[in-house]
């Protein structure tokens, strides 16, 4: 882990100082113990030795593509050709920011060419909440994050500079959770469905880490025509039922949702029905493949059609 | 089911301006009788239909929802159904992976000539929610259901 980091400085210093670059997104230490945390620097402004600031330990869980729509929207006044040249950003990812990235670069929100990819091997990120529980920091296995555990994309591809090492092996069962969770009964479902959104306390902080949920003005904010309250609990059913459901095929399994949670919310278990199912019935895949098209943004005649209600002595 | 003994499902059904609005017309006009239980909704295209709309339905009070389309490949928009054809295999799966019962939300195709097929179609739809019950999932707010 150690040399990769020192990779990672050599090559964010070298981009420094052939100016390829006008920001460097990727990770600092924090100022607790075992924390790291996000750091956008403006190398415009500073030298190559701003990349020594840079960290790549195990700790590094956030997903930096979020902060990456940003630099990148239109103007909120003005005419679009009016605006400044778009900046030209250097980006450390992992497995799963790469996918979260090429999502924003499908959906046109983000320019490829102006984006430098560095991309790490990840061997998984641990969770804060379990190492609290264990209290032993060492075991990586067994504090690893429940999303690295069903990671299948830890060995990037596809990107400017690569930087190889150890990454985790592929999982066998990987929608474990969600055959679990449909082989309970209905009732028990639901129980468990309302259980935990009862718990939420509407932050929208779900929303906003998700490097998906980019709208402008979301669904639950309008005001000019209200569809959502914010009081009631068939607010929040629908809230998350509405916000899970537009991550259909757009999702990629990073977990920044459940990571920002402050209830700790079970989001994972109603993400991952939809990646199952839309894997399962149009074979897509938010993998390293910049030309798939979104795969409801799209049709075939072949689609599925036994959800169809078919009347019993049929007109 | 004491307190239930007068209760009458209450469906609202989605259907595109283009065939299926037109087959519950036809179904009108050919005097076709079925249950009285529909709240009919006209949408341009089954494809203009936001989930978040079926959820508002059932968050006002709906026991069920039904939408309604042209057959795939007959859409008005050439292509309308067929993307909200992906969109509601998923967003079925989805809500009954979440709790909801199967019954209470339907979705089917329709044309404009099919008449007997609409009313059928409502007769179906209308026993499953009556044989479901009453809606007790919490995405029915308390306060605006006016039984």
């Amino acid at each position: 882990m150690i040399e990769v980091q020192n990779q990672m400085r050599i090559l964010a210093s070298d981009l420094i100082r052939q100016k390829r670059v006008d920001f460097i997104i990727g990770y600092e230490q924090g100022t607790l113990a075992h924390t790291s945390r996000p750091c956008i620097i403006d190398v415009r402004t500073s030298g190559p030795e701003v990349s020594e600031k840079l960290v790549w330990n195990s700790y590094c869980s956030n997903n930096l593509s979020v902060y990456l729509q940003k630099f990148f929207a239109p103007p909120v006044q003005g005419r679009k050709k009016d605006a400044a040249p778009p900046l030209r950003i250097g980006l450390i990812v992992k497995g799963c920011d790469l996918r979260s990235v090429l999502n924003l670069i499908r959906e046109k929100q983000v320019p490829r060419e102006n984006l430098i990819l560095i991309g790490l091997p990840c061997t998984g990120m641990l969770d804060k909440k379990k190492m609290e529980i264990n209290k032993d920091e060492l075991d990586i296995e067994k504090n690893i994050q429940d999303s690295c555990l069903e990671c299948r994309f830890s060995n990037v591809k596809g990107v400017d500079f690569e930087i190889t090492g150890k990454t985790r092996e592929v999982p066998g069962d990987l929608y474990e959770v969600v055959r679990l969770f449909e082989a309970r009964t209905r009732k028990d479902r639901l129980a468990y469905f309302e259980k935990e959104i009862s718990r939420c306390i509407r932050c929208n902080a779900c929303r906003q880490a998700c490097p998906s949920c980019y709208c402008r003005e979301c669904f639950a904010d309008q005001k000019d025509m209200k569809w959502l309250g914010s009081g009631t609990m068939s607010d929040t059913m629908i809230y998350h039922l509405i916000r899970i459901f537009h991550q259909a095929g757009r999702c990629a399994e990073c977990d920044a949702c459940f990571r920002a949670c402050p209830e700790e919310i079970d989001l994972r278990t109603f993400t991952r029905k939809l990646a199952k199912d839309v894997e399962e019935l149009f074979g897509f895949v938010t993998d390293f493949n910049r030309e798939s098209i979104p795969p409801l943004s799209t049709f075939s005649s072949g689609d599925s059609d036994s959800f169809i209600t078919e009347p019993e002595e049929g007109g | 089911m004491d307190g239930n003994s007068m209760w009458e499902p209450k469906i609202v059904a989605f259907l595109c301006n283009w065939c299926s609005y037109a087959g519950a017309d036809l179904a009108g006009v050919s005097r076709i009788q079925y249950g009285p239980n529909i709240r009919i909704i006209r949408v341009p295209c089954s494809g203009r239909i936001n989930p978040l709309y079926i959820l508002k339905a059932f968050q006002n009070g709906a026991d069920g929802v039904l939408v309604s389309g042209c057959h795939p490949g007959d859409c008005h928009y050439i292509s309308g159904n067929l993307v909200a054809r992906r969109k509601f295999t998923l967003l079925k799966n989805f809500l009954v992976y979440t709790g909801l019962e199967p019954e209470r939300i339907q979705f089917s195709w329709v044309s404009a000539s099919e008449g007997q097929r609409f009313a059928a179609l409502m007769d179906k739809v209308i026993a499953d929610v009556r044989k479901t019950g009453p809606m007790e999932n919490q995405i029915k707010e308390p306060r605006l259901a006016y039984d």
